[in-house]
């Protein structure tokens, strides 16, 4: 839809969202759940490290790279000096053998004498930071049964301090430091109540904190740190349920369910978090559970009891939490309900439905940092540290210390991209905008609009008018031809007569190219329903408008049109710029993955495949998935239509395939690698003699890292085309950091490529290159974006089919753009 | 992984262990709980407000009294740092004690030193608890301890648990000691003496008792745990105590936490904004829903379902000042502070109409006069 809401048009000036201020976002699609059944992500200690070499992938060693313009960075990683000269591995048994863990540390402990206090013991392995002379026998009494024990400390490893294999238990002794600093740990990360900032118009504080991990990058062992806020409600969700029942007292259990469902809330009397799955109105806090122990006892009883906390509203619902099932140690599936009283707990985050624009732009006002002030946050940390004796000496115990300052090195700035329209090229201005041109001189190709349906209901027939006179006296300068619209009248604006009359008028006319569509406010529903006609059931590009965008003054609205006409051009098929493509038969596909927030539906994946040598023609495909359903085989199906297109438009097959893919974390690339690709690759037999190289890269934007540049003395976002690669880089994967757009305000996050498979002998800069080049192609965006253009185009695509659709597209429409 | 799975933390022994091991069979709740609820009835019956634990171990007494409501200073001490240090943070406020700050204010302070050196931070406690802890003197300390505690910090009460060495017959697996760091271990008569001696000596009288009941037919054996309590028995002159003692301080502070409080008035302020804007915006929603419905009588009659009964307060709370009544002007709500300040909520919060004048000046938005708050109707919705 254009102009609902800026977001949903434009990319936007994509800036630094803090991490936990909002959920269901559209933009910020968790990463997918790839896993095949049974085989769950790998934990990181104890097991070695695991390579792309050793899963099978012959990907070159290409760092580093040395072209482009260097620059001076700043990264949000602090460089950890290792003081001691190793770290030694022991193996522990016990005998006769110790099941319960707590009884082995207990017994461990008493030997302090022997260990040392600075210990690692996690049940069977131990690290210390001092060598015990071998063999080590010990002996201890279990008080259970008296029998006496024999432990027995053997050596197995002499590490390196810096290795992955003390990472964990490194990020635990810094979560001690935090909590020595009077940080508040909530899940992952660390808050600052005290310091919290209070909006008592929307009854929310935020509180500033940090994200805080050790890792171990190329460039040795780093702290990163990053500054993040919770958002949280100063009402229990109680209070937060009064209001609702004052606000609409008729259909108050659904408005609950609707606000509350979904929820991330802490308590009054714990540390945790528990998302609210359920609210159960049957129970009050005077119904009773079973503790451990066997014990009866109702929910008034139990918080006076152990926490000393008098419940007020004995005839409040209880909330229930619904925990991901467990795996108990004898293999069966554990499910607890946790219930939870709504008067002790409290709501995180800002619900969609709560947000208006301007309690937006507020929260935003409070979060965003520019850079000048997220340095300052992040030295501010290491200057507690280094003042706190205490928390210094926490990292002393094993030889750790920090750099006073975070770390600078040197970046790259990849050269500026040429933007080419049909008659002229230019290289854009600094903050690779290039709005005015786009909007001055002809695109690549224009569709003429010859026939066409302009649907409004009556009562904007003016509003309709002026929007087709616009039209008409903007779209010569763009190359396009707008001929007069067949107009189509609606007495109403009810769902159903825009329904009813598109599915008349659009079966009974066949040669319509494009359906523009006036609606009076932003409606969702309205909007899916004609959607849902036009791209499902008679498939035709459309464009829906909200009337809001076309009011204002003249030039306001055509700027407006012309942005519309340059949107539904690109919905007809036509092109509106380029950049250089050195390479040749080449492929690019983008993919990305929708989660639907509602349980049970589908997870969606959009991809899009280039179809041309200057990459700006694209065919799409959409895959529904079940939850845990692997998509490998849908993807070969997906890419062998995109490669039979291909030919038909090309008489020949793309010699190399670029792929990105987005909306994979971490612990998925392994995923990725074994079953996505060697399934793709498949696909190429069904060709013949037909053996494409390949190159896989895996595209990831929510990343803690971050970095500025120097400009005259302060700290500045770096400019667009700033890559990193080394230093922060990962050990295992080929990756590199790169912040392809501008951002207006606050800190811009780069966007990390990892190239996980790469058989075409592409060169890490002509990856990068090609990458920065790709950032330049999304049309509706005069400018750089985050991501490649066709994981944007695959984002929408995916948005719109599971979010809006619920439905794959019809494929008649595969090979436009339909989808902005 | 998690903190759980690694156990880097300093190893130390911890007094209440042994009931773990050997108790655990013979008492339901464990008998180290029995001793801690015994504390925390007591602190109910006395409401005492500096309570200090001597011996704190792993400071598990201390969280649980830190939900007292009567208590405003908590003191841990232990000449272990590292036992004390392994769970202390469970000690801070949790986040969400920052959204509802309490009323009471509460510091917790945790100290390393031993029970045989006077430190002037532990003068002017209400209760000293001892729990388990002197049958892990060695002789020198032992005796200086009576001095400490009861001449020097001379709370008004001193609790004093230790194990009763005519009951380890009846417990499986005890040799000597309950536990191999113990000292010694008396028998009713020698706890007894000890203590009716000290108490006489520095003016306490003492009662004693215990947890842990013996088998039937064996009562003779007394508790499992005995237990002292003493009682000063005359008030203290501030005089005499600040004269003789000494200022030096040998304890070192390990931890600290202060929880906010109403007390503190940056917090006490954002309480009152709030239910101002609270109490303002439920009486401006029953202003508007009465215009509605005398527009259209049949709308918005309510409808009570049992289970949500305690949503229905709000309304009927309504306490309309005489003098002034809030009213609608175009898109404004005026509502005078006095019928904001008849609301319990927020008089208890403010105790006088100046004080909620002076809070909310420039937080929330007032007419020219400063007595009525001013809300627009449209900003919601």
């Amino acid at each position: 839809m254009l102009f609902k809401g800026r977001g949903n048009t434009l990319p936007g000036p994509p800036v630094r969202h803090p991490t936990v201020p909002f959920r269901g976002k559209p933009g910020t699609t968790a990463a997918p759940t790839l896993h095949p059944p049974g085989h769950p992500p790998t934990p990181l200690p104890a097991s070695a490290p695991h390579t792309p070499s050793s899963a099978g992938t012959p990907a070159p060693e290409l760092k580093p790279t040395v072209k482009g313009t260097a620059i001076a960075v700043g990264l949000n990683s602090v460089k950890i000096y290792c003081q001691n000269e190793a770290v030694y591995q022991y193996h522990v048994t016990f005998s006769p053998e110790v099941e319960c863990r707590s009884t082995r540390f207990a017994m461990l402990k008493e030997h302090q004498a022997v260990t040392g206090d600075v210990t690692a013991f996690d049940g069977s392995i131990l690290y210390l930071p001092k060598l015990l002379p071998q063999p080590v026998s010990l002996k201890a009494q279990r008080r259970s049964d008296s029998e006496e024990i024999t432990i027995t400390i053997q050596i197995t490893k002499v590490l390196e301090p810096s290795s992955d294999l003390c990472v964990p238990f490194y990020n635990v002794v810094f979560r001690r430091v935090m909590r020595i600093l009077d940080m508040k740990p909530i899940g992952r990360n660390f808050f600052e109540p005290d310091q919290a900032t209070v909006l008592q118009r929307y009854r929310l504080q935020i509180w500033p904190g940090y994200s805080v991990s050790i890792r171990k990058k190329d460039g040795g062992l780093f702290l990163l740190v990053d500054t993040i806020h919770k958002v949280i409600h100063s009402d229990s969700i109680l209070n937060v349920m009064h209001t609702i029942y004052r606000q609409s007292l008729n259909s108050f259990q659904e408005e609950c369910f609707k606000q509350l469902v979904g929820s991330v809330v802490i308590t009054r009397y714990n540390n945790r978090t528990y998302r609210i799955n359920d609210i159960d109105w049957n129970k009050t806090p005077r119904d009773s559970f079973t503790l451990f122990s066997g014990e009866e006892i109702t929910f008034v009883d139990y918080y006076s009891k152990a926490y000393g906390i008098t419940i007020r509203e004995l005839d409040q619902p209880l909330l229930v939490h619904r925990p991901r099932e467990k795996q108990t140690s004898d293999g069966k599936r554990q499910l607890d309900l946790v219930l939870l009283v709504p008067e002790l707990t409290f709501m995180t985050g800002v619900r969609e439905m709560r947000r208006d624009s301007r309690m937006v732009k507020d929260l935003m006002k409070e979060m965003l940092q520019s850079p000048k002030q997220h340095y300052t946050c992040l030295t501010s940390l290491l200057r507690r540290i280094k003042d706190k004796p205490e928390a210094s000496q926490e990292l002393m115990r094993w030889g750790l210390s920090l750099d006073p300052d975070i770390h600078r090195t040197q970046g790259r700035i990849l050269p500026a991209e040429r933007i080419n329209l049909r008659h002229s090229s230019f290289i854009p201005v600094k903050d690779l905008m290039w709005n005015k041109e786009v909007t001055r001189e002809a695109s690549i190709s224009a569709i003429a609009m010859n026939y066409w349906l302009l649907v409004y209901p009556k009562r904007l027939q003016d509003v309709a008018k002026t929007l087709v006179a616009t039209m008409e006296s903007t779209c010569g300068p763009i190359g396009m031809r707008v001929s007069r619209p067949t107009v189509v009248e609606l007495k109403d604006d009810r769902i159903e007569t825009y329904a009813k009359t598109i599915q008349s008028v659009l079966s009974s006319e066949d040669k319509v190219q494009l359906l523009l569509c006036i609606i009076s406010s932003s409606r969702e529903d309205l909007y899916r329903a004609i959607k849902k006609l036009c791209c499902v059931q008679s498939p035709v590009p459309s464009q829906v408008i909200n009337v809001q965008s076309l009011s204002g003054q003249l030039g306001k609205l055509r700027t407006v049109v012309q942005k519309v006409l340059l949107q539904m051009n690109c919905k007809l098929g036509g092109e509106l710029w380029g950049v250089d493509i050195p390479l040749k038969q080449l492929m690019v596909i983008g993919m990305d993955i929708y989660h639907s927030r509602s349980k049970g539906m589908r997870s969606v994946i959009g991809f899009v495949a280039s179809m041309n040598h200057i990459l700006t023609r694209w065919y799409s495909r959409v895959v529904f998935q079940m939850p845990h359903q692997e998509i490998a085989d849908s993807l070969q199906l997906c890419l062998a239509s995109a490669l039979q297109q291909f030919h038909e438009m090309n008489h020949c097959l793309p010699k190399k395939i670029v792929i990105y893919r987005d909306g994979v974390s971490d612990s998925q690339l392994d995923t990725v690698l074994k079953y996505e690709i060697p399934q793709m690759q498949k696909c190429f037999k069904t060709f013949e003699n037909y053996q494409p190289s390949m190159v896989v890269v895996v595209v990831q934007k929510q990343i803690s890292t971050n970095f500025y540049t120097m400009e005259e003395e302060q700290f500045v976002s770096p400019p667009p085309g700033t890559v990193i690669d080394h230093t922060v880089t990962s050990l295992d994967w080929q990756d590199f950091f790169l912040v392809a757009h501008h951002s207006r305000q606050g800190c811009s996050i780069p966007t990390r490529y990892i190239c996980v498979l790469n058989t075409a002998n592409l060169s890490f800069e002509h990856l990068q290159r090609l990458t920065f080049k790709l950032c330049h192609l999304y049309w509706n965006w005069p400018g750089t974006i985050r991501v490649p253009a066709p994981c944007k185009y695959a984002h929408k695509l995916a948005f719109l089919s599971g979010h809006i659709l619920h439905h794959e597209p019809s494929t008649q429409l595969c090979d436009k753009l339909f989808f902005l | 992984f998690s903190e759980q799975n690694w156990d880097c933390i300093y190893p130390c022994l911890i007094n209440f262990q042994e009931e773990q091991f050997t108790g655990i069979a013979e008492f339901t709740p464990p008998l180290y709980k029995q001793r801690y609820q015994f504390i925390k009835d007591l602190v109910g019956k006395y409401k005492p407000k500096k309570v200090a634990d001597l011996g704190c171990a792993d400071c598990t007494l201390l969280w649980m009294l830190k939900s007292c409501s009567c208590i405003e200073v908590l003191a841990g001490l232990d000449i272990c740092a590292s036992v004390m240090k392994e769970k202390m943070h469970r000690l801070s406020p949790l986040p969400a004690d920052y959204l509802k700050p309490s009323e009471r204010s509460l510091t917790v302070t945790l100290h390393h030193g031993s029970v045989a050196q006077k430190d002037p931070c532990m003068l002017g406690f209400d209760l000293v608890t001892c729990i388990e802890l002197i049958e892990h003197l060695e002789e020198p300390e032992l005796k200086k301890f009576p001095e400490v505690v009861f001449g020097f910090m001379a709370p008004s009460i001193v609790v004093i648990s230790t194990p009763n060495s005519e009951f380890n017959s009846l417990l499986p697996g005890v040799m000597l000691f309950r536990h191999p760091d113990h000292k010694f271990e008396w028998n009713q008569v020698q706890f007894q003496s000890w203590a009716l001696e000290t108490a006489r000596h520095y003016g306490y009288s003492v009662e004693f008792t215990g947890v842990g009941h013996p088998p039937t037919g064996m009562e003779n054996v007394g508790f499992c745990t005995q237990i002292g309590v003493f009682l000063r028995k005359y008030p203290q002159t501030s005089e005499s105590t600040q004269s003789e003692k000494p200022t030096q301080a040998v304890y070192k502070t390990v931890f600290k936490a202060v929880y906010p409080s109403l007390k503190d008035e940056k917090y006490l302020q954002n309480a009152v904004v709030s239910e101002v804007i609270f109490t303002a915006q439920i009486i401006k929603q029953s202003l508007l829903n009465h215009l509605m419905s005398e527009h259209d009588p049949t709308e918005r009659k309510s409808k009570f379902r049992p289970s949500m009964s305690c949503f229905s307060e709000g309304l009927g709370k309504l306490v309309v000042g005489k003098s002034m009544e809030p009213f609608v002007n175009g898109n404004v709500v005026y509502i005078p502070l006095t019928t904001i300040f008849s609301f319990p909520k927020v008089k208890n919060l403010c105790g006088t109409f100046e004080k909620l004048c002076r809070l909310i000046a420039g937080k929330v938005m007032l007419s020219s006069d400063g007595s009525t708050v001013m809300f627009s109707t449209e900003h919601e919705n």
